[in-house]
């Protein structure tokens, strides 16, 4: 014998630790140690069946009410609501357990689990999610009979039976939600976002290149996001994101463009891409030079730059065509004064190095081969460590330190460009990537942040040129790519992740549309070249078959009264040794046979159908049984 | 939901009760009634089952298809007569305790509730004549059991002397046999003396039980209708349907 009591507390204490544990490393220290210490004494308390009663938990559980409350703010919302979820889980588990108790646990671990997916929506979650909802609806079916009688005690026979009807359930279940999945309309922004804060997610890409800011740059390896598309050579990999045309004179920022400039890219070999990002700027990476973006509002600007209309659009799908390492030309040129602004607090030293240049070069091309040589002859090193702090960082990288990041490349080989008479601007985005060969796409995180720069030459385009390169160890720091297992290993469990935010997170609305867009358009590809007779002629030829053969099967189709009938005529003709007649009464026959059961059929029967009725759904069902019981009763 | 909307419609669908009532239920008295739930899907059980059936409940917790349920409870029935069984409620919250699903049940069982045999109130004492240990209502016959041995007085016939006993005391013995049956009652249901009808009909009923145990046979005049006295099952149970019918058609 098994207890329901004993199979329903195993299965809330599973439900419970599903609703812990992703939430767990997010979690507070002391709601972090509550919940196992309360796991722990509430399996206790269960086995005594000594819970906490009375006021206790609910004063306690005020308690914490008030203290998390205290700490929500409009930055903070999350942190303290799932703290006092688990909070809450924990003080119930302890406390006597009703029935609406284990109810109370139920949504409570629910909700922690969907809390937990304001942190990461890896597929982990899914996985958490499965296993919820199958112990939830076993469980809510376990409850029921615990309902029915506290104490209940069930042969083991028929706990299996119990547990496999509550297996069915979750598992009937499943179809209807992918359907639902598939076909419920969504937003397209999430709705939870709201209580995500900004800069709860770490990245490295902003919208203005401010070096000197900060001694060293962290380096977080979050995915960024991840590009469907052919291998590429590495150094065509640069994903543009922003375009910053203005110097500051502490800064590189995004300033207006000039109205008359439109980027054209020159043709070239196109690469397809697919991008799957979480787009927390707005600005929508593409593969350096894009020509090309659908699958998203997108307003392309003159310097080749997307932004999404409203910011903070969740995770989105995007599909951008480009030309790797072309240059970008303009159709009426561009305002060269205004790329080659710059204010008058630059540094001395930097001022008479661009001076030089433009003495020396001749045209555009050759200073800036001029400015590389000044690069690459200065021994500076690239460094994400030890960075120039001070009033004049720019002029600190370049003859003092002599060791920056990209940014520091990018800002002062920008900087001398504009001094030297170059029309230039500085490109915010990523550098790089890991291949990944089985899902085919790039991973690029977020230590690839990168910044580089565009150069104007008359007559050609705006020429990508990274300074970083001219670095005497760029190559060697970034260039390399780690081998091994762990990271192979790493690259095969990203590819769940890839396939989790193509087939699940980036799944929305505009997909559902073309969906059904897919469909009506092959619909409408179909050669109709209708001919009417022959039309109608097919719709005959199908029909008139279809009428007569249900026709014929409506003739033929025996009621539910004549085929119990039939087996009422049978069990008798077997127990009985009978002659049965046809013009002899089904009362007549029941007399004869002497049998009450048989009787009772008849009276029954014949009282509905002799006064030309049907046999209603009681009548049927009892017929049923007295059918049965006239199989199984002896003579 | 859905799902469990259907699993719940299904678990209900194809129950069939069945009640087994004795033969002879009196009005007043407890009468044991049996309630036979029925499975008949072929495949799936049914869970927690609650069938009402005259105020009583029984639980049924899991029932395998195309099986049987046997449940019993003690009702008391009251009014003589006709009595009928229409239907029973059978109730589900399965599979989850959020709704709970209900559906009648057929059982069209026709009955007869006899009268209440009392007799105290019609101020009979019947016991007062009887001591302990007699048996007042036993006569000498021949077709009965062996009551005792006695002398023969040669008014005996042949085949009641007991020739073994005979030769061992030197005089004829002869065995004594019983009556098997009594001196026959006739009951006149105006000649009793209750204060009203269902008075005398009750203490008629009584008194046909009573006398019946005794083994004598038993008659009855109901005003116009005479049933002649006679000694056996059916028949005292067709005095018992006439009384409980009396004045009832």
């Amino acid at each position: 014998m098994a207890r329901i009591s004993t199979l329903i507390n195993l299965l809330t204490y599973g439900i419970a630790l599903i609703g812990y544990a992703p939430l767990a490393p997010h979690l507070e220290t002391i709601p972090r140690l509550i919940f196992p210490v309360s796991l722990v004494c509430g399996i206790i308390a269960d086995r005594k069946r000594r819970w906490l009663t009375g006021s206790l938990p609910t004063i306690v559980s005020i308690l914490f009410f008030i203290f998390y409350s205290t700490q929500l703010s409009k930055a903070n919302l999350v942190g303290p609501a799932v703290n006092l979820l688990i909070v809450l889980l924990s003080i119930r588990l302890i406390s006597e357990k009703k029935v609406r108790n284990y109810l109370q646990i139920f949504v409570l671990s629910l909700f922690s689990l969907a809390g937990s997916s304001l942190f990461s929506l890896d597929p982990l979650f899914l996985a958490y999610l499965i296993s919820l909802l199958f112990l939830v609806a076993m469980a809510l079916v376990i409850l029921t009979f615990h309902a029915a009688d506290n104490d209940l005690e069930l042969p083991g026979r028929g706990m299996k039976t119990v547990l496999s009807v509550a297996l069915i359930i979750p598992v009937a279940a499943l179809p209807l939600i992918c359907l639902f999945f598939t076909i419920l309309p969504r937003t397209q922004f999430p709705l939870w976002n709201f209580l995500n804060s900004a800069g709860s997610k770490v990245t490295a890409f902003s919208e203005k290149v401010q070096p000197g800011s900060a001694a060293s740059i962290g380096e977080v390896k979050e995915p960024a996001f991840r590009v469907e598309c052919e291998k590429l050579d590495k150094e065509r990999l640069y994903w543009r994101g922003i375009v910053l045309n203005n110097f500051t004179g502490n800064a590189w920022v995004k300033g207006d463009l000039p109205a008359d400039e439109r980027g054209r890219v020159a043709k070239g070999t196109v690469v397809r891409q697919t991008f799957y990002s979480g787009s927390g700027t707005g600005y929508l990476f593409t593969l350096n030079a894009p020509l090309l973006i659908t699958g998203v509002r997108g307003n392309l600007s003159g310097d080749l730059v997307f932004k999404s209309p409203p910011p903070s659009a969740g995770r989105m799908k995007y599909e951008v065509e480009s030309i790797p390492g072309s240059i970008i030309g303009t159709t009426r040129g561009i305002d060269r004064n205004y790329y080659l602004r710059l204010p008058s607090s630059l540094s001395p030293r930097m001022t008479s190095v661009g001076r030089e240049i433009a003495k020396k070069g001749k045209n555009d091309a050759e200073r800036v081969d001029l400015l590389k040589e000044f690069y690459l002859s200065s021994g500076i090193s690239y460094a994400t460590r030890g960075l120039p702090v001070s009033s004049e960082p720019l002029d600190e990288f370049l003859f003092v330190k002599k060791r920056g990041n990209c940014e520091f490349f990018a800002a002062s080989f920008a900087i001398l460009l504009r001094a030297a008479g170059v029309p230039s601007r500085v490109v915010g985005g990523y550098f790089g990537g890991e291949y990944n060969e089985l899902g085919g796409y790039y991973l690029v995180t977020e230590d690839m942040a990168h910044a580089w720069v565009e150069a104007y030459l008359s007559g050609t385009g705006w020429v990508t040129i990274d300074p970083s390169a001219f670095s005497a160890d760029f190559r060697q720091i970034v260039g390399n790519s780690p081998t091994g297992l762990a990271y192979r290993l790493g690259l095969f469990l990203d590819s769940f992740n890839f396939y989790w935010d193509r087939a699940v997170i980036s799944y929305d609305l505009e997909r559902q549309f073309s969906l059904v867009n897919k469909i009506t358009l092959r619909v409408r590809q179909l050669p109709i070249n209708i001919d009417y007779k022959a039309l109608l002629f097919s719709v005959a030829v199908t029909l008139v078959p279809a009428v007569l053969i249900i026709a014929v099967l409506r003739l033929n189709r025996v009621a539910r009264e004549e085929r119990i009938l039939r087996r009422f005529l049978r069990i008798l003709k077997r127990k009985y040794p009978l002659e049965i007649d046809p013009s002899t009464g089904i009362l007549e026959l029941a007399d004869n046979s002497r049998d009450p059961v048989a009787k009772r059929f008849a009276d029954v029967y014949c009282r509905a159908v002799y006064s030309d009725r049907r046999l209603d759904d009681d009548e049927f069902l009892l017929l049923e049984d007295l059918l049965l019981s006239l199989k199984s009763s002896r003579r | 939901m859905s799902v469990t909307g259907i699993v719940g419609w299904h678990n209900i669908r194809r129950l069939g009760i069945r009640v087994e009532l004795p033969d002879e239920i009196y009005s007043g008295l407890a009468t044991l009634v049996t309630v036979r739930l029925h499975n008949s899907k072929r495949l799936f059980p049914s869970f927690l089952l609650r069938s009402t059936l005259l105020e009583n409940s029984v639980t049924t917790y899991i029932l395998n298809g195309e099986q049987e349920e046997t449940n019993s409870f003690v009702h008391t029935f009251s009014g003589r007569g006709k009595h009928s069984l229409p239907s029973a409620e059978i109730r589900s919250p399965f599979p989850v305790n959020f709704f709970v699903r209900r559906r009648r049940s057929a059982i069209n069982r026709d009955f007869l509730v006899f009268p209440s045999p009392i007799y105290g109130a019609a101020g009979i004492n019947l016991e007062n004549n009887l001591r302990k240990g007699d048996s007042p209502m036993l006569r000498k016959g021949f077709d009965g059991e062996l009551a005792r041995i006695a002398d023969y007085t040669g008014n005996e016939p042949m085949k009641l002397i007991h020739w073994r006993l005979s030769a061992k005391f030197d005089e004829l013995k002869v065995r004594e046999l019983n009556s098997s049956s009594g001196e026959p009652v006739m009951i006149d249901i105006d000649a009793l003396p209750g204060r009203d009808l269902e008075e005398n009909i009750s203490l008629a009923c009584f008194l046909i039980n009573r006398i019946m145990g005794q083994n004598r046979p038993v008659g009855l005049k109901l005003r116009e209708k005479i049933i002649r006295p006679a000694f056996s099952r059916g028949h005292r149970l067709n005095l018992l349907t006439e009384l409980a019918l009396y004045g009832k058609d």
